[in-house]
């Protein structure tokens, strides 16, 4: 009989349940769905990187010889003239190119104990079948560090045979068994591919991430020895006695530019980063969401309880004991948040197939089905349901704990709260129903709390969403865009010099510069050139500065807190070479320093060329023969396009989920100041206040509180979302975040219509409320 | 002067039809203290909610001196209200957040010619309660507040429903004498609903009513005073 009254004065309140309810199924709903989405790719990923043994860390190397490796090695087999490129060594002599390799190995080894290095060969290669732009890189299998994982299929055992990668044959429709043309020649693919240093498709420092456009590829070393590309080598590295500090000081070791360590190194240790701030935002995410949940549910089930006292007063006088008053209450609510947990967990469960869909996307990983796991569950149902069951039953207990008489007659309030004061001696001179207004809303701590929390997590959310639109299109399409070539070739080293086309214009790139000890790219280009012009932030022609000094991007300045008159102490082949920053274009992508092509060349060749160059920036295509590598600028942009794609649609589930939690809590928090000013609202209107003033008198103020609690947001958001930016810079990614004064407007655009909406229903609420409640029993 | 002619009042709960109010036809004069004196259930409290208009009628007419109240809009009621009545509540209605001046205040705030809320506070003596919130005042100074609030927008009519219904006896005729003088001293004309027999004798016009039906109008011809009426 209890339980039916319960029930009915439960179903009076279905839109607050409704939105208690979101609230609720969200919380369980964000952990599943990232766990699971986590989980569904860090199990997979840790076993395929512990078999088939991911490096410990990479050494890069100088892709020239070094004075001491000319002095003891036969110069005279060595190409006579240009740089001594490892790749060109190779070409001419391997078995010299393998001793001069051991030997590097060997010089690393007795520098640094208990290691054990590996030499990683590869090739880039650019084809337009199946489609434009499209590039692999291709990697000679490796005897220990990491090694070679077929996904599915087998390994290319014959000449004419492929393995790529899984989401590349997805995206682009190709199943094993076709057939793949790569510069004319057709290989049968045998098997899906992935290799442990590439967890993400970062070939170069262009930050195209595209797995529709970008593969890997395995093929039998002689087809991967045949190919004509350019060969690109490093040192793969793994401790054999645990982690210790690597050196590269001594003379032996002076080929060393970087040694990188696999947990910073994005191409291979991005994954450990992403899915540590996931597993820390899904449970940060969940907790601040949770509590959100159980405080709500708190105050539902205080509220609910008081309006019950009279009811409970007249049980506990008839007789009833506490627990067979409190336990239909209990139950029914209990059941209610079980129920909306589970809906959570099962939604979260479904959601998180979409979700590790969405990693794969990006990473190159292996993909397993998504199993159940008892913590998950745990986690995600019965500790909250823990919570919301504790702190229920306190509140319920405690009512219950008043004497029957005490419960028959209305409550009353004891105590006035600080912000009640605090606001009160603001409005020492405001007239009464202004101060009704401003005070009601801060009657209760806790409620205040929670509303400012919702409008925060709004705001952080929203404006981080506007300040990422655009971010890929700023990293990468932006820049080129700004340029006015359509191709880049780079030329052969191992055949003749070809004819330049008449529209190209030379440029010389040097990608081994130190800066700092961090490698950074050197460009050499024509001060009058017209293909590739290097613009700054206000988008003037900064191209003629290179003429006194260099120019840097964007991202160095950021990374190394540059400006424009400092001076970059370069190391450049060994030798320091001092410039001065006479400018900063607005690229988003890798620490690059331009030069005058003609210093840049006399740098790289002790004052004996001011002609070198090492690729051409042209409006039609050069041809493929005479270039080892054409890249379409179409190609690239077509790609970071899709980038694009992906940041839009997340921009679109941040603006959506915040707005729909700041909705809900808005909702709840309105719908109970109506419930509990229900007789302050028929008293105004009995003394004669209009509709329109009560409904300013209740709900407007948590208008200007909106407006208020956004305004202390927005400091706290930018704040946050600068510690964002510098946590990634750490790794060497520019988040080029732009701040738009405009977002600001449409934060509060979005924030404000949500108001709107979630107290349309309150404001019906109040114009039902009748005047003749005034004359009942008064509740406050 | 309110005019009632024939005004019925049903309530309906289903099939079920309750009739509150029947054919009740009564004036009230301006500056007249009345009292509705009847036992529960006997229509006092409806006749109030309908000449207040905090409720409508099912038929009959009512006149606020040429207006016909029975015709107005709940907007143009709410500002009849406004201009014309106020109202004292025998849980006394304070708003919990405010303190006893703001209390006062919000009344005064919609009064186009309001009296001052500190005056109102030394007259109800809560000159030295002013800064205090309803929870640390007693009922008799939480009743003051409620009486200097209904005065302070200056309204024509006073109704109070049961307004010493929580008070003992002191405290009661204290009210009781406040009231008296918003009569006698302000010119309001205060209605006063209530079932203790005492306060009819410090009335002009006493209404009784029993089943929906004013029974009897009877004009005392002596007003007590509130000190002297008889309790209970």
């Amino acid at each position: 009989m209890l339980l039916k009254n319960v029930r009915r004065t439960l179903s009076k309140k279905w839109m607050q349940l409704t939105a208690i309810s979101i609230i609720v199924i969200l919380s369980s709903f964000i952990y599943t769905m990232m766990s699971y989405g986590i989980s569904g790719i860090e199990e997979p990923t840790e076993t395929f990187l512990e078999e088939y043994n991911q490096e410990d860390f990479a050494v890069e190397m100088m892709n020239q010889l070094t004075d001491r490796e000319i002095q003891i090695f036969d110069a005279e087999v060595l190409p006579a003239e240009g740089l001594f490129t490892l790749h060109s060594i190779k070409q001419a002599d391997e078995a010299l190119f393998y001793e001069l390799m051991e030997e590097r190995i060997e010089a690393f080894g007795e520098e640094n104990d208990g290691i054990r290095l590996e030499l990683r060969e590869m090739k880039e290669v650019h084809f337009d079948d199946p489609g434009a732009g499209h590039k692999a890189l291709v990697l000679k299998d490796a005897d220990a560090i990491n090694r070679s994982f077929i996904e599915e299929g087998r390994q290319p055992a014959e000449a004419d045979e492929i393995a790529l990668t899984k989401i590349y044959a997805e995206k682009n429709g190709l199943v094993i068994g076709d057939v793949f043309p790569v510069h004319g020649e057709e290989y049968t693919i045998t098997g899906f591919v992935l290799f442990p240093d590439y967890t993400l498709p970062m070939f170069d420092d262009s930050f195209t991430l595209d797995t529709g456009m970008q593969t890997l590829f395995l093929f039998t070393d002689e087809t991967y020895e045949a190919l004509s590309e350019t060969e690109q080598f490093r040192l793969a590295g793994a401790w054999t006695n645990g982690e210790t500090e690597l050196t590269a000081e001594r003379e032996e070791t002076n080929f060393v530019v970087q040694i990188i360590d696999t947990e910073t190194n994005f191409r291979s240790g991005g994954i450990y980063d992403e899915l540590s701030s996931s597993r820390i935002t899904a449970l940060g995410l969940s907790i601040f969401i949770a509590s959100i949940a159980v405080v709500i549910v708190s105050l539902m089930m205080h509220n609910l309880l008081q309006t019950e006292r009279g009811q409970i007063g007249i049980l506990k006088a008839l007789g009833y004991s506490r627990t067979k008053i409190a336990l239909p209450y209990f139950l029914s609510l209990m059941l209610l948040a079980f129920l909306m947990l589970l809906l959570g967990y099962i939604l979260g469960f479904f959601a998180a197939e979409p979700l590790k869909n969405l990693y794969l996307d990006f990473y190159l990983l292996p993909e397993e089905p998504i199993a159940q796991q008892p913590g998950v569950f745990a986690a995600a149902i019965l500790v909250p349901f823990f919570f919301f069951a504790a702190v229920s039953a306190l509140i319920i207990y405690r009512i219950l704990g008043e004497q029957p008489l005490e419960l028959l007659n209305p409550k009353e309030s004891h105590s006035v709260n600080f912000l009640t004061r605090l606001v009160s001696r603001m409005l020492r001179g405001a007239r009464g129903a202004v101060k009704f207004k401003y005070l009601h809303a801060v009657r209760s701590t806790g409620s205040f709390l929670i509303f400012f929390l919702g409008i925060l997590f709004a705001t952080i959310l929203i404006l981080f969403a506007f300040m990422m639109n655009g971010m890929m299109d700023r990293m990468t399409t932006e820049h080129l865009e700004k340029t006015d070539y359509q191709y880049e070739a780079y030329p052969d080293p191992l055949i003749e010099t070809p004819d330049i086309p008449e529209d190209a214009e030379r440029f010389l790139a040097y990608p081994y510069g130190s800066y700092e000890g961090e490698t950074v790219s050197l460009y050499g280009l024509e001060p009058d050139n017209t293909l590739h012009r290097l613009y700054d932030e206000s988008g003037e022609n900064i191209t003629r500065e290179i003429e006194d000094g260099v120019v840097i991007s964007e991202t160095m300045r950021m990374k190394f807190g540059l400006d424009i008159g400092g001076t970059l102490q370069l190391t450049v082949n060994q030798e320091e070479v001092e410039v001065t920053v006479q400018g900063v274009s607005e690229e988003y992508i890798s620490d690059k320093v331009y030069f005058d092509r003609e210093t840049l060349s006399l740098l790289l060749t002790d004052d004996q060329s001011e002609e070198l160059y090492s690729g051409i920036y042209s409006l039609s295509s050069p041809p493929d023969e005479d270039f080892a590598a054409v890249i379409s600028k179409e190609g690239l942009m077509e790609q970071n396009e899709s980038l694009e794609g992906y940041m839009t649609m997340m921009t679109n589930i941040m603006v959506a989920g915040s707005g729909m939690i700041a909705a809900s809590i808005l909702f709840v928090l309105t719908s109970f100041t109506v419930e509990k000013n229900y007789y302050a609202i028929s008293l105004l209107k009995v003394m004669g206040y209009s509709r329109r003033e009560v409904n300013g008198m209740i709900l407007n103020s948590y208008f200007v509180y909106t407006l208020l609690s956004y305004l202390i947001s927005i400091p706290i958001a930018l704040l946050l979302l600068r510690l964002i930016v510098v946590f990634f810079a750490d790794y060497g990614v520019i988040l080029p975040l732009r701040f738009e004064p405009l977002s600001l407007v449409i934060t509060l655009a979005v924030l404000l219509l949500i108001f709107f909406l979630s107290t349309y229903i309150s404001r019906r609420k109040i114009n039902r409320i009748s005047l003749q409640e005034v004359l009942k029993k008064y509740h406050e | 002067m309110i005019t009632m002619t024939d005004v019925g009042k049903v309530y309906k709960s289903g099939e079920v039809e309750t009739h509150a109010l029947k054919h009740v036809n009564v004036t009230i004069e301006d500056g007249e203290f009345v009292v509705i004196l009847g036992p529960s259930g006997s229509g006092k409290s409806t006749l109030l909610n309908v000449i207040s208009g905090l409720d409508t009628v099912s038929s009959g007419t009512i006149f606020f001196g040429s207006k016909e109240l029975t015709r107005l809009t709940m907007d143009e009621m709410t500002a009849f209200r406004r201009e014309h009545l106020g109202f004292i509540f025998q849980q006394y209605n304070l708003l919990q957040n405010l303190t006893a001046y703001e209390n006062v205040q919000i009344g005064a705030d919609i009064g186009r010619d309001p009296f001052d809320v500190d005056e109102l506070l030394a007259k109800v003596g809560l000159n030295e309660a002013r800064n205090k919130y309803p929870h640390q005042l007693s009922g008799g100074e939480q009743l003051r507040v409620s009486v200097a609030r209904s005065l302070a927008k200056n309204p024509d009519i006073i109704f109070c429903d049961e307004p010493t219904g929580s008070l003992d006896e002191g405290n009661s005729k204290k009210v009781l004498r406040l009231l008296q003088e918003l009569n006698e001293d302000f010119k309001k004309t205060v209605v006063v609903i209530t079932h203790n027999i005492g306060i009819a004798e410090m009335a002009d016009k006493v209404i009784l009513m029993n089943s929906g039906e004013i029974t009897e109008v009877r004009h005392n011809a002596v007003k007590k005073d509130a000190q002297d009426i008889r309790w209970g």
